[in-house]
């Protein structure tokens, strides 16, 4: 099942033809190599932009990633447990 | 071969949420996918993975249900902003294949495909292309229909799924959907069935044979459609999004958590949905003139109420007033409440609708029209205009109405 929440992350992106893609990032002093961005969409709160990035790492674990225009910040929004 | 002018092709994503929410989690491939409701809630089933449908899990059948039915399932919240991105970068890719692409649902599409033969060779081969794009780029497949006209598409799309493709022309739909019951017709309802069953019109076949003023005289003018879908002979135009008419309604509705005892809290949800309906319609720049509500009990008996006001009007107030007059006292008191919905029809375009100022009217205390010039209207317009702006700058949820705080 998906858990939602809100925890603060930093990443490196490539930004690459036009695009943003995440390519690994660290949580909880723990990091993550993403090996695909399987799913990419904005959300818009008021006049500011929120960037979702659906994100597989090296060992098959899905998260969602939010990058908050406004606040220039990361969090992990959701993450997929068994 | 296709013999037959124009050439119009339905495009139907297949299982579409269930397909998104599969491609960004590639863990789910494979799983019962079960998409609306969410865990542990009482909504509806919006879309499902066609693992989940083999245990008779449908679209529209509540959670509880589809529960039931597969409690292996894995139940997602609709994540519609994803939907609605994935949506539109589908249409980017529909519009390399045809000038004319009219946007149908968020996971459908018309093409009007007629004189593309020099571009891509035959229809046949503009739709493996097609499909191919879609399945490169965005990881999901499709069903297509092709047929001479827009409701035959539709219908062909969905003969031959997931990742189908079919060609029908007049004489196979014929041939295929004569014998068939009428409810095979996209449109055609349970209730629908029942009347024409009831006056010894079974199949497709039976419709179409049956006179069309007959059925304008018994249905009205959804007879003159039945006849039109019967017969195979809709030659409705495809229209370019930006050509499309206008939305004809507006409407938000809502399944509560928890079946409703309180009044007050159908006031409060009452209100809430007001507030979202007008916000969009006054986003979208539209007034509407006919307010309604449905109303859900807990047995699942539904009614609908609809009441026109004078002028049009995009303020969540004046479609509060009249909306809540319209869901019966009985409901929250004698019986539970488990949705509620408010509707706004008979929609113009502001630009279209003149002078303006005529449509802030309202029923005055004693149930007359009046012209809104009172000074009071004045205050309520500009808080309108000042709430609009602080949602456009800080987001939906960052202002609500003080009313609406009971709502769960």
């Amino acid at each position: 099942m998906y858990q939602e929440m809100d925890e603060p992350i930093e990443v490196v992106v490539l930004f690459q033809s036009n695009r943003m893609k995440p390519s690994r990032f660290r949580w909880n002093g723990r990091v993550y190599h993403i090996s695909e961005v399987t799913g990419d969409w904005k959300t818009d709160v008021g006049a500011y932009r929120v960037r979702h990035f659906a994100v597989v790492d090296d060992s098959s674990n899905f998260f969602q990633l939010s990058y908050d225009e406004r606040k220039t910040s990361w969090v992990i929004s959701k993450i997929w447990v068994e | 071969m296709v013999s037959f002018s124009p050439i119009i092709m339905h495009i139907d994503m297949d299982a579409f949420f269930a397909a998104v929410e599969i491609r960004n989690n590639p863990g789910l491939k494979g799983k019962p996918v079960i998409v609306g409701g969410g865990v542990g809630q009482r909504g509806v089933v919006s879309t499902c993975s066609y693992e989940a449908r083999k245990y008779g899990v449908r679209s529209g059948m509540s959670s509880g249900e589809a529960k039931r039915l597969c409690p292996q399932g894995i139940f997602i919240s609709t994540g519609l902003q994803g939907y609605i991105y994935a949506s539109a970068c589908l249409q980017k890719i529909f519009g390399r294949y045809s000038p004319v692409v009219e946007p149908f649902s968020v996971d459908e599409a018309i093409l009007d495909i007629t004189g593309t033969e020099k571009l891509y060779g035959s229809p046949e081969m503009l739709v493996m292309a097609l499909k191919k794009e879609v399945r490169e780029t965005m990881g999901l497949t499709c069903s297509v229909g092709i047929a001479p006209s827009k409701y035959l598409a539709k219908l062909a799309s969905g003969m031959n799924k997931p990742d189908g493709m079919t060609i029908m022309g007049r004489p196979e739909f014929k041939e295929i959907f004569f014998p068939k019951p009428v409810d095979a017709l996209w449109g055609v309802g349970e209730s629908t069935k029942k009347s024409l069953n009831h006056r010894g019109i079974f199949t497709v076949g039976d419709l179409a044979a049956t006179d069309s003023q007959l059925l304008k005289h018994i249905f009205g003018k959804s007879g003159e459609n039945l006849s039109i879908m019967s017969r195979g002979t809709d030659d409705s135009e495809v229209f370019r999004y930006r050509d499309m008419p206008h939305d004809k309604s507006m409407s938000h509705e809502t399944t509560v958590g928890e079946d409703i005892q309180d009044p007050t809290i159908i006031k409060a949800t009452v209100l809430w949905l007001a507030d979202k309906v007008a916000r969009r319609m006054r986003k979208g720049g539209y007034i509407g003139r006919t307010i309604s509500v449905k109303v859900r009990a807990s047995d699942f008996t539904t009614i609908t109420r609809a009441h026109s006001i004078a002028y049009p009007t995009d303020r969540c107030d004046i479609i509060f007033q009249h909306a809540i007059r319209l869901v019966p006292k009985e409901y929250g008191m004698k019986y539970r409440v488990r949705l509620l919905g408010v509707r706004v029809s008979q929609l113009k375009k502001i630009r279209d609708f003149g002078e303006y100022d005529k449509a802030v009217t309202e029923v005055n205390d004693n149930g007359q029209m009046e012209l809104d010039i009172n000074e009071e209207r004045e205050e309520v317009g500009k808080l309108t205009e000042a709430v609009d702006s602080i949602r456009d700058k800080f987001g939906e949820k960052s202002i609500w109405l003080a009313g609406t705080m009971l709502q769960k």
